[in-house]
């Protein structure tokens, strides 16, 4: 049938790209929660919107932090080789993808074939991830999808000096209470983020390379925007920045299967 | 003669009943710290520790004195003097590996000390706190270029304990006639210390006996590292690296030593050769160095999880700090031999600066024919930490061996985040995979 399926379990949310024929034929997203089935559920959503059923795919690569737990998955791949592969053939153009997930960030540094050929990882702390800035918008009490766009009207960034979540959660407390506006706030939140991320990506000589950002949060204008000015370069978005790590499994379990 | 009879019995018992015990207690913690060779060597190893323990626990002090030590400690001279040489971390190490350290580390901290300092050190100060240590005379504590942490601590437990406390200083500059003769004073002074504390003068027969006795342990522990050269490798690499403990942990330079690695050498040379004649190498296994320090004791899984995958940790830059010999002296003098010994600590790899440390790299690089080095960080480590980067650097322009740096802890198991650590373990050796296939096809 050559219908090859990818799905990644990451901290925030898990994701399904059913592949046939070069082509994405269905995805879909659920938050992951405490449940076992949840990539079993996500895969039969992704199916749904397709003529075919879980018993037509081929192979099934399961990749993110849960990978482990996908029990009917055929192989496991990390998703630092799943986003470089997704990013890659989204966008020939990329060299170089930086993934801001759930609870880590990563840079990583391509091959012509979409190959890794570095990375880095920031080490076991929330701040300069996705979880990071959902806990600011519960603090300032300001929906998810909202903080982003508002962060782009403050015009004079608050300092965030505590890189810690906890920490910088008390800070954004006494900002608050000193009247400094959310705005402000959300713009030194995302300037603090994009600056770590930026710090740890520097190494890989990322700046030098074409960009794409990936994972939910290059849903976020603010974000994009801060590690823009940060790199002093453009970075390329997808349409659905989120799903590239389980495209990158559905395409590497389509690779191996012809290999 | 009942009471006779039932002692004889008794003894009876007792020497039918311990190998069964040593065997199936060295079954289990085998299996606690993730070893899965089926060596008879692993039953010899826990006897030593066995037998070692009770030596520091029941000694008497009148007879034998007990020192503390830190790695590199000069463990001849120790035994030239019928001291027993106990180095406590280690026991962190092994405590870790059993997923039990986390009880002195909390001592420690509830003591006051530092979550920030060296783990290892931390671990020592709580043990000794628990009294899970043996008493020591008086502590020897080496101060060296990799180590700024464990001289403090081992003062302020000398100080607790009221016994004498003593510093050897070890130069980095090996070469240096002027670091020798330097080392030979420090030598000289912790002799005259040694004389002090056991009441006895110094016998170079007995210093020439412990030499003897230590490099002919080096000697095995040497062709055992070497069968880890082989393609593909069989020794996985959580073995290996509890497999040598007994010549830097705990054992020193005693026979016993010498026969667990010559029995071990023999052992994993049968287990090679027959592992080779049985599989051929399809050239696909990565092969890694460890070049930072020691992996996560407590948590074997994360290397088995990579094993399974043919991806083998082959050698580890730590196993250098041990393995070299004593040079034989110029002259049959005690100046002579106390240069010899100068000499072996003077170069031992991990103690000099980076270019003595990245010689090594280079070495142990090219000779198991490493596909990748990653360099696992302790946390509160300055010194292995603000020099990793470099090391990783040379590695990866000079070498051409690609490097992974991962922050985590030996010891203490909440600096530990699994997900991350495996995920960056497996995406690196995914990495090295394609690098190597692909120039395999190309070729």
């Amino acid at each position: 049938m050559n219908v090859f399926a990818g799905i990644d379990v990451g901290s925030a949310t898990t994701k399904a790209v059913v592949l046939r024929k070069d082509k994405i034929v269905g995805f879909a997203v659920n938050p992951t929660i405490p449940d076992r089935r949840i990539p079993a559920n996500t895969l039969e959503q992704a199916l749904i919107k397709t003529k075919f059923r879980k018993e037509n795919i081929s192979r099934i690569v399961a990749t993110g932090y849960g990978r482990i737990n996908v029990d009917f998955a055929d192989k496991i791949i990390t998703e630092i080789t799943c986003h470089g592969m997704g990013a890659k053939w989204l966008n020939k153009k990329i060299t170089a993808v930086i993934d801001i997930g759930g609870q880590d960030s990563k840079a990583i540094v391509l091959n012509e074939h979409g190959e890794v050929n570095d990375f880095v990882m920031n080490d076991k702390c929330a701040a300069g991830t996705g979880r990071f800035i959902e806990l600011i918008a519960n603090t300032l009490n300001i929906p998810l999808e909202k903080v982003g766009k508002l962060s782009l009207k403050g015009k004079k960034p608050a300092d965030i000096s505590s890189m810690c979540a906890v920490f910088a959660e008390s800070e954004v407390v006494s900002l608050v209470a000193e009247g400094v506006s959310s705005e402000n706030i959300l713009a030194g939140i995302h300037k603090a983020i994009a600056r770590r991320v930026v710090s740890m990506a520097r190494r890989t000589g990322l700046e030098q390379k074409t960009i794409a950002l990936t994972g939910g949060i290059a849903k976020n204008v603010g974000m994009v925007r801060a590690l823009e000015q940060e790199l002093g370069t453009k970075i390329y978005l997808s349409k659905e920045p989120q799903i590239v790590g389980a495209l990158g499994a559905a395409l590497l379990a389509a690779q191996h299967l012809n290999n | 003669m009942k009471k006779s009879r039932s002692l004889k019995s008794k003894e009876a018992f007792k020497a039918s009943a311990i190998p069964v015990l040593g065997t199936i207690m060295a079954r289990q913690y085998r299996k606690k710290i993730g070893m899965t060779n089926d060596f008879e060597s692993n039953t010899r190893l826990m006897r030593l520790g066995f037998e070692f323990g009770r030596q520091c626990f029941k000694r008497n002090p009148e007879r034998q004195k007990l020192v503390w030590v830190n790695l590199p400690n000069i463990s001849e001279l120790f035994y030239a003097f019928n001291v027993i040489p106990y180095t406590p971390e280690p026991f962190g190490g092994s405590l870790a590996a059993m997923g039990q350290s986390g009880l002195s580390l909390d001592e420690a901290y509830s003591m006051g000390f530092s979550r920030d300092t060296c783990t290892f050190c931390n671990h020592v100060i709580g043990a000794d706190n628990l009294e899970q240590l043996p008493r020591p005379d008086m502590i020897f504590s080496t101060m060296f270029t990799l180590c700024d942490a464990q001289g403090k601590a081992f003062e302020a437990v000398a100080r607790r304990l009221n016994i004498p406390f003593n510093l050897i200083h070890l130069p980095t500059m090996n070469n240096r006639k002027s670091a020798i003769e330097f080392f030979v004073g420090e030598l000289k002074n912790a002799i005259e210390i040694l004389e002090d504390l056991t009441k006895s003068t110094f016998d170079l027969q007995a210093l020439k006996k412990a030499i003897r006795l230590s490099n002919e342990a080096v000697t095995y522990y040497r062709k055992f590292l070497d069968l880890r050269k082989a393609t593909p490798t069989c020794i996985s690499g959580v073995d290996g690296f509890h497999l040598n403990v007994p010549l830097y942990n705990f054992m020193g330079d005693q026979q016993v030593v010498v026969d667990f690695f010559k029995t071990l050498y023999q052992e994993a040379k049968n287990h090679v050769e027959n592992f080779n004649s049985n599989h051929q190498s399809n050239g696909r296994q990565i092969r890694l160095l460890n070049a930072g320090h020691y992996f996560p004791l407590y948590d074997s899984s994360l290397l088995r999880a990579l094993e399974k995958e043919d991806v083998y940790f082959v050698s580890e830059t730590f196993a250098a700090t041990f393995w070299n010999q004593v040079p034989e002296p110029k002259t049959d003098t005690p100046e002579d031999w106390l240069r010899s010994l100068a000499r072996k600590y003077l170069s031992l790899p991990t103690v000099g600066s980076f270019k003595q440390r990245a010689a090594i790299n280079h070495y142990l690089s090219k000779e198991w024919k490493v596909d990748g080095a990653v360099h696992f960080l302790p946390w509160g480590c300055r010194v292995i930490s603000s020099s990793a980067r470099a090391i990783a650097d040379y590695m990866e322009k000079q070498l051409n061996v690609p490097s992974l740096i991962i922050d985590s802890d030996p010891i203490d198991k909440s600096i530990y985040a699994k997900g991350s650590v495996a995920t960056r373990l497996h995406a690196f050796a995914e990495m090295l995979g394609r690098k190597k296939n692909n120039f395999k096809e190309k070729i």
